[in-house]
């Protein structure tokens, strides 16, 4: 079936752990994330066929290009594959014209020329055609290189940390138009990244990688609000992460309680945890409010953790607080804005409250 | 389409274009002569006689004897050979080598070759040779006695003038006669045993003086001539190095071509 | 005087031996470059030996090798019914290998400033093992290979002992120029040698100018 999608599997224990299910649609932007070192490019290598892993199997649009269990492992030049290196890779002796032309080797001669046009056209550098690449700015570089791999009409696009060599602006802009360009495109787009919220921006769904492993794919909120556990949550960046144990459900109210060192809180309903069970749970940080210590609000009475602030340090415009509730020796994280700190005279020493919000608690199972 | 690749075909093909011409074709009719280092002026002039009598080429490699008898039999292409003794065309004939004809062309002779500059100039054979013995002098140049038969005809005459008492860092020995007479040229050097046929050259004269030693102080230096290939061109300059022509230049450059067939 | 015979020799030799060369030096470069395999090193030094290795060593051992009474020599002999040594093909071979160092080590540096990604973007773009070869490595090791070309013939003209012992001094068959400078020097001829020296010295300095020329330009051009 042509379906224009990929389906990725892939196992492997060395050189580089691999342990990977997953598929991308046609259209669709995957975002993979992980730290440095995680395999995410690994995994393009392997579907690019720069390597190929000890045991998987790849099908993009109805075609098997790596099964090993049958031994059948299709050739990268056979593979339509537009790859964008992380530092674009072009070739440093061609102009951007020549470096575009050159994959466009399944064309017939007359019709390399106006296709080359065409690509230039499309990122937007038809002028700058007879530059060689020392010649171009970073990001005129990245557009060369997604027109280079658009040539090749592929079945797939990877890109491998596109935007890490550009600066902030050109980084907007360049975002604005991959995302114009995949309007275009009815073809799968992986995307490799160790910013979160290049991420965020970008992707249609996020897998999290880790040590080779994708350890979950979701939509960038879903990812974000429901982490699957402990260790995602923390690899998109969330530190409020505690322990604690079901005390009932409430099923009419449409929640859970939950013991956290002896303080219940109340948190969404999550019947499929046993009352009783050790699990794990986050709160993001914009799920946290400040008690007001001149004007106590209605707002206070969600879940309020009482406590010290033990550390207080003020970053540009904001201010980082760590706080140590009365009833346990976890830290409580959050930021504010540099000026509230300073009118609530947030202080180290100083005894302050919060309220975490009753929706803002995610229940993890225990991994 | 990029310059790198057609510098590539260009310099590939000037290369190979290059290479197609071949090496240089070695006519025929060219005869390959190795010949011992002391010849080498002599024999340039006989073969110069005997390109404009003939209109075949010739040409000549000079060395030591005994390293030219190495090349022979390692197979070195030549088709003539003029050694400086007696043990070359042994060597020859002890390794099955081919030897076509062979005889003597011709007796050398050596000398004292004393330049301008030397502390010795100016002295009679008696006092040079007192002055040896003394050991008043700072270096001399033979060729090796290993490889050069003139080497061995120099260490005969001093040690029968009783001077074979050398200090031996005083000795420059040249791979053969030729270097041992550039050794004497290139100063520094007080004393040469050189053959006396270097007398007669236009590149020596003023150079400094020569001194006759004896013949009788040591073994007759016998010139050899060996035809190794039986071809018409080596043998017409085989022949042609016994003719009234080539004696007479051999002559003119203090080479004894009387000689009794007893050798 | 000048021996034109012995230039025009010494210029066919080193035409040869770096046409000989060019194509066995990039395949050994390019392996050097970029394998990872047992005894990397051990061939890497065996490669370089001719650099430190004295004239006579090399010598030697190719008379050893190529003699007429060796077995390559031999085969040789009883093949073109020619002998090995003391003839222009023997010195070719000669010279091929005392040259090896002086062809594969610019390549080898060459090939290896080739970024990888460079050439998995030219498979990725679909180009064959050879295409890449001919359109991203070569041009890109370009000045690397013509540096090695350079020297290999610039060293060829003035190599003198192996030539020597190999060759010994043929002429019209193995005497080169330097041989021949040699051989002026020994007849007490300083007029020859002094000419023909300063041609050797005027060619070499020619070529090895060329070469650094050719590639400031390139390096230039590809700089922006």
């Amino acid at each position: 079936m042509a379906d224009n999608a990929i389906h990725i599997s892939l196992r492997q224990d060395a050189p580089i752990p691999l342990a990977v299910d997953l598929g991308c649609a046609g259209g669709e932007i995957l975002v993979l994330v992980g730290p440095s070192g995680s395999g995410k490019t690994t995994l393009l290598r392997a579907i690019a066929g720069l390597l190929t892993p000890a045991q998987g199997r790849i099908e993009c649009n109805g075609e098997t290009w790596l099964d090993t269990s049958a031994g059948t492992c299709i050739p990268l030049q056979q593979r339509r594959v537009g790859m964008v290196f992380q530092h674009y890779a072009l070739f440093p002796h061609l102009t951007a014209q020549e470096n575009i032309a050159i994959a466009l080797g399944h064309l017939d001669p007359a019709q390399r020329e106006p296709r080359t046009r065409e690509l230039l056209e499309l990122v937007h550098l038809k002028n700058l055609d007879r530059r060689l690449p020392a010649q171009l700015s970073g990001g005129q570089q990245q557009r060369v290189a997604v027109a280079r791999a658009l040539a090749r009409d592929p079945r797939v696009l990877l890109l491998d940390e596109p935007f890490s060599a550009v600066d902030q602006q050109t980084r907007r802009k360049l975002v604005r138009e991959l995302a114009q360009l995949r309007g275009r495109l009815n073809i799968p787009i992986l995307h490799v990244t160790h910013d979160l919220n290049e991420a965020r921006q970008i992707a249609d769904r996020i897998c999290i990688i880790h040590h080779g492993a994708a350890l979950q794919i979701d939509a960038p909120d879903e990812i974000m609000a429901r982490p699957k556990n402990s260790h995602v949550a923390s690899l998109i960046g969330h530190y409020n992460i505690y322990e604690g144990t079901i005390a009932d459900h409430d099923a009419a109210k449409g929640e859970t309680r939950l013991l956290w060192e002896g303080l219940e809180l109340q948190a969404p309903h999550r019947p499929e945890f046993a009352v009783g069970q050790k699990v794990e749970w986050v709160i993001p940080e914009d799920q946290m409010v400040l008690h007001q210590r001149r004007r106590p609000s209605a707002g206070e009475r969600e879940n309020p953790v009482i406590g010290v602030i033990e550390e207080c340090t003020q970053l540009g415009h904001h201010t980082n607080i760590s706080l140590k509730p009365r009833h346990c020796e976890a830290l409580l994280n959050f930021t504010v804005p540099a000026h509230v700190a300073r009118r609530n005279d947030l202080r180290e020493g100083e005894g302050i409250g919060v309220s975490l919000l009753q929706q803002g608690i995610h229940l993890m199972g225990k991994s | 389409m990029n310059q790198g690749i057609r510098g590539c075909i260009a310099v590939l093909f000037i290369l190979y274009c290059i290479t197609w011409i071949g090496p240089p074709v070695r006519a025929e009719e060219t005869v390959l002569v190795a010949a011992a280092a002391n010849l080498s002026h002599t024999l340039e002039e006989i073969i110069a006689r005997y390109e404009d009598h003939t209109g075949n080429k010739v040409r000549a490699s000079y060395g030591a004897s005994g390293n030219l008898t190495q090349q022979v039999l390692q197979g070195a292409p030549f088709q003539v050979f003029l050694p400086a003794d007696r043990k070359s065309l042994d060597r020859l004939q002890m390794k099955n080598h081919s030897i076509v004809a062979s005889n003597v062309l011709a007796r050398g002779r050596i000398g004292f070759f004393v330049p301008r500059d030397s502390s010795l100039a100016g002295q009679d054979l008696k006092s040079l040779l007192h002055a040896l013995q003394n050991g008043k002098y700072r270096r001399l140049a033979l060729a090796n006695p290993e490889t050069a038969p003139y080497g061995v005809a120099a260490m005969e005459a001093l040690q029968k003038a009783g001077v074979w008492v050398l200090e031996e860092d005083k000795l420059l020995l040249g791979e053969s006669v030729a270097q041992a007479m550039q050794f004497a040229l290139s100063g520094g050097v007080d004393l040469g045993v050189v053959p006396l046929s270097y007398a007669s050259l236009p590149e020596v004269a003023g150079k400094g003086e020569f001194l006759e030693i004896p013949e009788n102080w040591h073994q007759p230096l016998l010139q050899y001539r060996v035809l190794l290939v039986d071809t018409a061109p080596a043998r017409g300059f085989y022949e042609f190095l016994s003719s009234p022509t080539a004696k007479e230049i051999l002559k003119y450059h203090g080479y004894e071509t009387q000689l009794t067939n007893d050798h | 005087m000048m021996d034109w015979q012995a230039l025009q020799l010494s210029l066919l030799l080193g035409c040869s031996t770096a046409a000989l060369l060019l194509p066995c030096a990039i395949i050994i470069a390019r392996w050097l470059a970029w394998r990872r395999f047992r005894g990397r090193n051990l061939a890497q030094a065996a490669i370089a030996l001719p650099l430190i290795l004295p004239p006579t060593v090399l010598g030697y051992y190719l008379l050893t090798v190529l003699g007429n009474q060796s077995p390559v020599g031999e085969a040789f002999n009883a093949l073109f019914d020619e002998s090995l040594v003391f003839s222009f093909q023997g010195l070719l071979l000669a010279s091929f290998i005392f040259n090896i160092p002086f062809a594969v080590q610019p390549m080898q540096n060459a090939f290896r400033t080739i970024p990888d990604d460079l050439r998995e973007a030219a498979w990725c773009c679909g180009l064959s093992g050879w295409r890449t070869f001919w359109k991203i490595e070569l041009p890109l090791a370009w000045p690397g290979v013509l540096s090695a070309l350079v020297l290999t013939f610039a060293h060829t003209l003035g190599e003198f002992g192996v030539v020597l012992m190999v060759g010994g001094n043929i002429p019209g068959e193995t005497r080169t120029i330097a041989i021949a400078i040699y051989d002026r020097v020994q007849a007490f001829d300083n007029r020859s040698a002094g000419l023909m020296s300063a041609t050797l010295l005027l060619i070499s300095m020619a070529a090895i100018t060329l070469m650094y020329a050719f590639n400031d330009r390139l390096d230039r051009r590809r700089g922006g």
